[in-house]
């Protein structure tokens, strides 16, 4: 079973929270990857 | 590892529980590749790491093999520069950081009072990229040209001259560091979002405080390596020249960029064992730790600094004095934090009523020899020193110090404390004991006399030796093959407590106080903190 699925009252609140904190990491980590190979490769 | 599953409280749980779990849920092999659940995939990232501990353990002995005795004898030399790429890239990235991954999944939604990670279907996917990033490093053994050549570093020119099995091993850190990013977005998300009321940031258990820092060290430093070695890979194949001086680049600037990412990539290995050794020690001391606020603040303070000291690895590559000095005090300033750290683990212990059962034992290893390779990383972080001792055997000493002794001890102290919670089981205390003895006598045997190979001048890399070598290499070989043995021992105590173990008491520590050991029964159920707990 998933969690996700899980009937608890905590879990349905927080999902968008938890969208939300984990989309703005992800483009963290996007940023780092694409802005640094973008520096380089526009470098050139 | 605990197929126990309970019932209690789903909405839709009693309808359809034909076998024990529910109707829509697989069994068998599909359980463990569709699971969701955090223990489950804890338990996978556990049994991985232990896996690709043994062949990269397989690895060293071939090393250490042909370091036996001085001359050629067992391996070429390209396959013998394989072993140690492999073994270190294996280690690293296969068997330590999924080890702490794996007490990330278990011990996080415990200890923080939560039902599961905040992202359980990207949770699975996180481990199932493992898999096919171990089977890409190995295979590239079986490709024209074989395993790389080029040390787990991957400098570059040398990156740019290997056969396409470079190709497998750069697609390989591609997938290794997905699997990271995301695992960390889901810690960071788990733990700000997902505690149980009360449970403040500053009440956290210390384990979870350093995953914390540790998984924001992990989203901004894997996107560099993830540069760096798609760099080469464009080096390679499609024409650029970044690492290429004939083509106007500069394979300076790949030092540069992967010990960015190298760097705070040893933190990311070291934060989490710090988290496992400030869980134990309070518990077999039976006294609170000490100077918790401090813990939190020091280990933030080593991940920022962390990122601003790479080119101590580089100090011969041709930098101003300037940058030479700027590099040297901000590295020793590391061991500021670091001191505080050590000095807190000590004064816990003060006036505890300690006790010594095989998770103590480790971690009083750990307290010992993870600070030893402290001092000798102090000792080279002297770029006059260090112009004579990097890449020597000193270096591979102090890391060794550092990883195995430091990181890896404090796997095994975190196993065996975690063990009895995950399990329900024991395991069998005299034979823990010897495994950490055998360990700790023969890590020294291994690792103690490199720090006189280096400052005698004994190169790393390199399969073969000077006559006045011999004896501490032979010394080494023996300590090594003694570790590996000892090891096998650690998997047959884990399978025989699985199997045979005596059933744990609800509490078998009695100085444990984070909220999987006050509570939830033990074993910890499959779904735990639906509903979740008030904290104090
Ligand atoms: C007080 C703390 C530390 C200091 C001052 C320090 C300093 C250094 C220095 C100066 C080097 C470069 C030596 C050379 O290549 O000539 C080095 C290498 C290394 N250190 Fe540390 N270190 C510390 C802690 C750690 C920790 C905690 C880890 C990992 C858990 C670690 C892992 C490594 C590794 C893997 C290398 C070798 C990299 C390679 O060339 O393959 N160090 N350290
Ligand atoms: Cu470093």
């Amino acid at each position: 079973m998933m969690v996700d699925e899980v009937n608890s009252a905590q879990y349905s609140v927080l999902r968008r929270k938890n969208l939300r904190t984990g989309i703005l990491l992800g483009l963290f980590a996007a940023v780092c990857f694409f802005g640094f190979l973008a520096k380089f490769f526009l470098a050139r | 590892m605990s197929a126990v599953i309970d019932n209690h409280g789903h909405a839709h749980g009693g309808a359809h529980d034909d076998h024990g779990d529910h109707g829509h849920h697989p069994s068998g092999l599909m359980r463990w590749v569709t699971t969701t659940n955090h223990k489950d995939i804890g338990t996978m990232y556990l049994w991985f790491s232990f896996a690709m501990f043994l062949v990269g353990g397989v690895m060293a002995m071939v090393i250490r093999a042909e370091l036996f005795q001085p001359g050629m004898q067992i391996v070429s030399p390209e396959f013998f520069n394989s072993m140690t790429t492999y073994h270190g890239l294996i280690m690293v990235f296969g068997a330590i950081m999924p080890a702490f991954v794996g007490f990330a999944n278990w011990q996080i939604p415990l200890m923080i009072g939560a039902p599961d990670m905040a992202f359980p279907r990207m949770n699975n996917w996180s481990f199932w990229l493992l898999p096919p990033a171990a089977i890409l490093l190995v295979s590239s053994f079986l490709v024209p040209g074989g395993g790389a050549g080029v040390g787990w570093t991957m400098y570059a020119p040398l990156t740019t001259q290997m056969g396409p099995g470079m190709d497998l091993t750069i697609f390989a850190v591609h997938l290794l560091g997905m699997s990271s990013i995301m695992g960390s977005i889901n810690i960071i998300t788990t733990i700000l979002n997902l505690r149980a009321p009360g449970m403040t940031l500053m009440k956290m258990p210390l384990f979870v405080w350093t995953w914390l820092i540790t998984a924001y060290l992990l989203v901004a430093s894997m996107p560099v390596l993830a540069g760096a070695v798609t760099m080469t890979l464009t080096d390679r194949h499609f024409g650029t020249s970044f690492f290429n001086a004939a083509g106007g680049g500069d394979p300076v600037l790949y030092q540069h960029i992967f010990w960015f990412f190298g760097h705070p990539e040893v933190y990311i290995i070291a934060i989490p064992a710090f988290g496992v050794i400030s869980q134990v020690i309070p518990a077999f001391s039976r006294k609170p730790l000490f100077g918790y606020a401090s813990m939190v603040y020091a280990t933030s303070s080593i991940a920022i600094l962390s990122f601003m000291v790479w080119a101590h690895h580089m100090y011969v590559v041709g930098m101003p004095v300037a940058g030479q000095l700027y590099f040297m005090y901000a590295t020793m300033l590391i061991a500021v934090p670091t001191g505080v750290k050590v000095f807190n683990w000590v004064a816990t212990m003060w006036k505890g009523s300690l006790s010594f059962e095989t998770p103590m034992l480790f971690a009083l290893g750990f307290l010992f020899l993870f600070t030893l390779g402290g001092f000798t990383g102090l000792v080279l972080s002297l770029t006059s020193v260090d112009v004579q001792l990097q890449d020597t055997y000193y270096v591979v000493a102090h890391f060794h110090y550092v990883m195995v002794a430091g990181a890896l001890f404090s796997a095994f102290a975190g196993v065996y404390f975690w063990f009895p919670k995950w399990t329900g089981k024991m395991y069998d205390e005299t034979l823990g004991k010897i495994h950490f003895w055998l360990s700790l006598i023969f890590f020294n045997i291994t690792f103690f006399v490199q720090h006189f190979l280096g400052l005698a001048g004994m190169p790393r890399r390199i399969p073969d030796y000077n006559l006045q070598f011999v004896e501490f290499n032979q010394i080494s070989s023996i300590g090594a093959f003694g570790f590996g043995l000892s090891q096998l021992l650690f998997l047959y105590i884990i399978i025989k407590a699985i199997k045979s173990g005596e059933k744990a008491p609800q509490l078998p520590w009695d100085g444990a106080d984070t909220l999987e050991w006050t509570h939830l029964p033990t074993p910890a159920p499959y779904h735990t903190f639906e509903n979740p707990p008030f904290v104090k």
